[in-house]
């Protein structure tokens, strides 16, 4: 999966010129490419906003261009709602309708916002194209889980790197973080871990007993099981 | 004679319970052009069928080894389709399959069984639970999945439709994280599922009485 992104352009919308002072309306806006192999899944989000309210975007909106047969899995906190886009027909003489379906139920809308993510199995080789707005300033994550909860997350803004050097998580002793990798998962523990006689202790993310952060990629989700109550904000500013 | 192989079929599951479990979803859009018939003319035919069912059913999944059973045994099953269905249900215990679908999405507990569906003009409606969980199946792969369809209430009470198809199998919802489940196949069979009559035990009898009798009645004239 190669995920490109390109904020081609802070776009200056407004200039409002008084004698006292000048005002700029500042919207980050580009796309993102992830590109997808027939039949292999693969743990995705919405890496963009649809109009910077953060809370408007759906299955429809963040994959406008599905494949018959694409099959999205949105994690409900016990299991998945499984939603196919596919031809449904109905009624006798038939009707056919095609569209994202859970079961018999049209679910075009069915919401999936920037900071949430879903496991994505394509019916055939794509590139799903996200065209929207970063989301700047401070943004909790609404989807963060419950402590000994599992969420299937993503960073709320555009920006890849470390969980917590980069996208700012702050973790707590004995949170898991499990990142799909095609086959099965890279599972990493926050933990203090340690090493030598004399012992000498560290605490930091872990893929056993090897330092190791996780690295969060532009548009890729992750599951996150946080031992203790917390949140995580992220914070975009554009100057 | 029907709950009788149920119940062996049941029973034969349980010893598989334990091991692997997989899983399916999407019954509730499985029919595009297929769908649930009451007996009549062509019913099993999804293009000329007119008894398309309303009401409600059960539908249980039973499960057999891809290696186990080839295509001939499966069509043989399935010719059997609004013909009959004692016939259908013999088939199914000689052919070894076993029930495996979960009556819930509960993570301990599970017990294996029927699932109640909503149908409306021959399609499922119901869409919760959607996902149907394998109990005892390997995950993942494609195996031999046959459908029960048993009609609950009104005309068809306990009459059946039997399909039996190639399914991915799916993974398993209890692992940390939960595996994701197979789509089921859309209109798997290319035939209805013609809820038919299951004659019960004492009918049998009955008829078997009654042609004891008939001839009975023959050879003295």
């Amino acid at each position: 999966m190669r995920k490109t992104l390109l904020i081609a352009a802070a776009a200056f919308a407004t200039s409002v010129i008084s004698s006292q002072a000048q005002v700029y309306s500042q919207n980050i806006v580009g796309y993102v490419n992830i590109n997808l192999t027939n039949g292999v899944l693969a743990n995705i989000a919405p890496a963009l906003d649809l109009d910077g309210t953060g809370t408007n975007n759906t299955i429809a909106t963040v994959f406008p261009t599905p494949s018959i047969g694409d099959t999205v899995y949105a994690f409900n906190g016990t299991g998945y709602n499984t939603l196919n886009y596919k031809v449904n027909g109905t009624g006798h003489p038939v009707v056919y309708t095609t569209n994202w379906f859970i079961g018999a139920a049209v679910e075009a809308n069915y919401p999936l916002n920037p900071g949430d993510s879903v496991f994505y199995l394509p019916a055939a080789n794509q590139t799903v194209t996200q065209v929207g707005t970063a989301l700047t300033g401070t943004n909790v994550n609404a989807n963060f889980p419950a402590a000994g909860n599992l969420g299937l997350l993503s960073s709320v803004i555009p920006i890849s790197g470390g969980l917590t050097s980069v996208l700012g998580y702050t973790p707590a002793i004995g949170d898991t973080v499990y990142i799909y990798n095609g086959a099965g998962y890279t599972t990493y523990n926050y933990k203090v871990n340690g090493t030598g006689h004399p012992v000498v202790y560290n605490t930091n993310w872990f893929i056993g007993a090897a330092q190791s952060e996780p690295v969060v990629s532009v548009g890729q989700g992750f599951w996150i099981l946080p031992a203790t109550a917390n949140s995580w904000t992220e914070v975009l500013n554009v100057q | 004679m029907k709950k009788l192989i149920i119940t062996t079929l049941a029973t034969t599951c349980v010893a598989v319970g334990a091991f692997a479990q997989g899983s399916v979803v999407g019954l509730g859009g499985m029919f595009v052009n297929d769908g649930v018939t009451s007996p009549g003319a062509n019913a099993a035919s999804p293009t000329s069928a007119t008894t398309w069912f309303t009401g409600t059913v059960t539908v249980s999944l039973y499960y057999a080894s891809l290696g186990s059973l080839t295509l001939t045994q499966i069509n043989a099953l399935n010719a059997n389709d609004g013909v009959s269905a004692p016939a259908q249900l013999a088939a199914l215990a000689a052919d070894g399959f076993t029930e495996v679908s979960a009556t819930s999405l509960a993570t301990t507990g599970e017990t294996v069984g029927a699932v109640p569906f909503a149908v409306n003009d021959g399609g499922f409606t119901t869409t919760d639970p959607n996902q149907i969980n394998l109990i005892g199946v390997p995950t993942g792969a494609n195996e031999w999945i046959a459908m029960v369809v048993t009609g609950v209430g009104g005309a068809v009470d306990g009459n059946v439709g039997i399909l039996a198809f190639e399914q991915n199998t799916g993974n398993s919802p209890y692992t940390t994280p939960p595996g994701t489940a197979a789509n089921i196949l859309n209109d798997p069979a290319g035939l209805n599922f013609v809820l038919s009559p299951v004659p019960e035990p004492t009918t049998l009898a009955l008829a078997a009485l009654g042609g004891a009798a008939m001839l009975l009645i023959r050879r003295k004239k």
